[in-house]
């Protein structure tokens, strides 16, 4: 078997836009996610905002791929059909002190930055603007580049172009051990399910274990520590025209409330140190200060209903920047690490920097065979407009569509991120052992094997006996 | 999209309780055009597998003697029960007297029906946990009876020893028929308006515990814990799967976009004394009217507004 040109490892935003930037010069490349879909990380768990990069601190690698990533989007977009909404952000000012602020630092950071567009608003503008704004308002900042995007979408059509460029993603492939093989003269790496990969370099992407998958190379520069942020999603209409920024504090951008850009609204999120790089848990606490938060801004978001919260881990690097560089004792090995916060928003200029700069050490030119763009749909050969997913309205032949697509979903939630299915008031309860047949069918997988989301989360377990209208049939 | 040519008396949409009794009171009426439309594969409703709800099945027995074999995947001029037939949305008519327009999803793609009146039977559906904001973890095994049943009709379990929580009527029917295929329920976890059915339960053989609110999930891939209180002391049960349900919604779904009135407080369609919501020849009864865990008015409901029904179309059969 000949070696891949280069394996990524991290199958999210970062990891897939690296994979789809080095596609335009290398073919044989793969990318190995442990999970048995790409986006389970922090690439689903994040306010779905493509940030212009105004308030990033200046002459940090962060701010430069930021201002970067602000010029890709419009081709990014096309090429990839992402659906994006630029409808702007407002940042809220409601104490002097924050006004003050606004108007000094804010203001100077963004044009250092380069975000030349930002504009003041006065009270009564603010006020004018977004109906059920806090009375406290002193003013306001309106930075129009900020951006909705579906995060699901752009971490996942990263992967589907490069594979139609000949790249190969492999999930379920959790990486335990790597191993440079002399007589191979590549690095031998395997996974917890007993596969072997061979592969010339490595371009380690991967997001909270990226300090992990660095000492499995004998690297032990990188450390990565989780910072938990917890969401509150409504479906309430709180009428916003822009997304809504707090004026920010030293350790995060603050709690916003931020329209998505296929239905209902994100509140959030909260920056808690944590240590557990698997706890996902939301908290009454940290739900309790997502409202607080809110209702600074927007006061009717104290009452508000919800039919989903999560939260999701920020990588944070010991360093409090990026952390982008070949490693410096293992060799042809390249670090995309302590993404923090803005991973989403500079994935367009980081996927592109990583490839160039492993295009320049290793001497590959551009294909020009490289198609950047997908095709309008991925469609499957008889759609159905049999409606599986009833809160939602969607049908049969959209999750075929989505398995129609070179990355196929194998898992409810692989569904759900493609369709929008489960999302709605049900929940899944309603659709979900449904579309648990359907995957099971497609994929000709057990029934009882189908997984939520993580490998290992069963749905369901096998039974003995079934139903038939309140009279058991035992097999 | 696929139009069918006959103008429908009455079309039921939901052939649960409330539209099986609608059904059979509009086959009284010779010379009426009905049809009903199920979304899911078969008629009856989900109470038809619950052990504690026998009306269910009886009905079912008289409605499928009643519509005598006319039954289709998808709607049809030939039949009179339409399965996994959805009704994705109704125009009102500009003018009253006019039909209305009624589009329907199925395997055959979307096909507009014109039908003088139009009854919703959709019922409702359970608040999960994801509604009550219990926080912790997401794992997979946290489901509502609903689910447990339509995955039993797929062999399937959401787990070997749940935790179920039990607020009303169908969560005791949930645990009946869990412990009923052999399933080793973890613990019962007894809201205080449930506590007159421990006797039900105690034959379970599984604990049963009061309970005022379940606290967290615990569990990153599956379900491995959750937490409850009562009177203030909170306690962690060891499980694979959690049962829980609190609270129910109406099915609205079927008229979104048709500018029918929702009551705000129950987010329930709003009718007036005779069944009709505020969009003239749209009528709405049982379940998705009335919250009503016991079903106990959803087969009277089906009737009288059929009735009503009738009434209007100058149809009504001494």
């Amino acid at each position: 078997m000949k070696p891949f040109q280069v394996m990524v490892i991290g199958g999210g935003a970062v990891g897939n836009s690296v994979l789809y930037h080095l596609s335009q010069f290398v073919a044989s490349i793969g990318l190995l996610e442990r999970e048995p879909d790409v986006c389970e990380g922090t690439s689903k768990t994040n306010s779905a905002i493509a940030h212009t990069g105004f308030d990033a601190t200046p002459g940090t690698l962060e701010s430069r791929l930021l201002a970067e990533s602000r010029s890709m989007w419009p081709e990014i977009v096309e090429r990839l059909k992402v659906p994006f909404l630029p409808c702007g952000a407002l940042m809220v000012a409601v104490t002097d002190d924050e006004w003050r602020t606004v108007q000094t630092e804010v203001l100077a950071k963004a044009h250092e930055n380069g975000v030349d567009d930002v504009q003041l608003l006065s009270r009564e503008e603010v006020l004018a603007a977004v109906p059920g704004v806090s009375s406290e308002v002193r003013g306001g900042l309106l930075i129009p580049g900020e951006s909705l995007l579906d995060p699901f979408w752009l971490t996942r059509s990263y992967a589907e172009a490069a594979i139609l460029n000949g790249a190969q993603v492999f999930t379920g492939a959790e990486v335990t051990r790597i191993e440079w093989r002399e007589e191979a003269d590549c690095y031998g790496i395997q996974t917890a399910d007993g596969r072997e990969f061979l592969a010339k370099r490595i371009v380690n992407a991967a997001g909270l274990w990226s300090d992990e998958i660095a000492r499995l190379v004998g690297d032990q520069s990188i450390s990565v520590t989780p910072r938990r942020g917890q969401f509150i999603l409504t479906e309430e209409e709180l009428e916003l025209p822009h997304i809504l920024l707090p004026v920010p504090n030293k350790v995060s951008k603050g709690i916003l409330v931020a329209p998505i850009v296929f239905g209902g609204y994100l509140l959030g999120p909260t920056a808690e140190e944590t240590t557990d790089k698997r706890d996902r848990s939301t908290t009454v606490n940290g739900l309790n200060s997502v409202i607080e938060g809110t209702e600074k801004l927007l006061p009717r978001t104290r009452g508000v209903t919800s039919i989903r919260q999560f939260a999701g881990l920020r990588a944070v690097s010991s360093t409090g920047d990026f952390i982008v560089r070949f490693s410096d004792t293992a060799r042809d090995v390249f670090h995309v690490a302590g993404i923090r916060s803005t991973g989403i928003s500079v994935s367009p200029a980081l996927g592109r920097f990583a490839a160039t700069q492993l295009a320049d050490r290793y001497g590959w030119k551009m294909r020009e065979a490289w198609q950047p763009a997908l095709p309008e749909r991925f469609l499957s050969d008889e759609p159905s407009e049999e409606i599986v997913c009833l809160c939602r309205t969607i049908t049969r032949g959209e999750i075929d569509n989505a398995l129609a697509s070179p990355l196929p979903p194998r898992t409810v939630d692989g569904v759900k991120r493609r369709t929008g299915a489960c999302l709605g008031d049900c929940q899944g309860n309603l659709c979900m052992p449904q579309i648990i047949r359907i995957l099971s069918e497609h994929h000709r997988v057990p029934y009882t094997s189908v997984e939520k989301h993580l490998t290992g989360s069963y749905l369901t377990v096998p039974s003995n006996t079934s139903l038939k209208e309140g009279e058991l049939v035992h097999e | 999209m696929s139009n069918m040519n006959d103008v429908y008396d009455l079309l039921i949409v939901g052939a649960g309780l409330a539209g099986m009794a609608a059904y059979l009171e509009a086959a009284r009426a010779l010379n009426l055009n009905v049809a009903i439309a199920e979304h899911e594969p078969d008629v009856g409703g989900e109470l038809r597998f619950y052990p504690g709800f026998p009306e269910a099945k009886s009905l079912k027995s008289a409605f499928l003697a009643a519509v005598n074999g006319r039954i289709s995947i998808g709607p049809s001029n030939d039949t009179a029960v339409w399965l996994k037939t959805t009704v994705v949305g109704a125009l009102p008519s500009l003018r009253a007297e006019d039909p209305l327009e009624v589009n329907l999803s199925s395997r055959l793609g979307t096909t507009t029906i014109r039908c003088k009146t139009l009854l919703v039977c959709t019922g409702m559906f359970d608040q999960s946990r994801e509604n009550h904001r219990i926080p912790g973890e997401r794992p997979a095994g946290v489901v509502t009876p609903s689910f447990v049943v339509r995955a039993l009709q797929e062999h399937a379990l959401p787990g070997r020893q749940p935790v179920v929580y039990v607020e009303d009527r169908r969560d005791v029917e949930a645990a009946r028929l869990l412990s009923r295929v052999g399933v080793q329920i973890a613990a019962l976890l007894v809201a205080k308006p449930a506590a007159k059915w421990t006797s039900e339960l105690e034959p379970l053989g599984a604990p049963i515990y009061g309970c005022d609110l379940v606290m967290q999930v615990g569990g990153t891939n599956r379900v491995e814990r959750v937490r409850y209180a009562f009177n203030g002391v909170e306690t962690d049960v060891a499980c694979d799967a959690l049962v829980f349900a609190s609270g129910r919604r109406s099915n609205i779904f079927a008229l979104k976009g048709s500018g029918v009135s929702v009551d705000p407080e129950t987010g329930c369609f709003a009718v007036d004394a005779t069944g009709q919501t505020s969009v003239p020849n749209v009528y709405a009864a049982g379940t998705c009217v009335l919250l009503d865990p016991e079903h106990s008015k959803s087969v009277w409901a089906g009737r009288e507004i059929a009735r009503r029904v009738l009434e209007r179309l100058g149809q009504l059969q001494a």
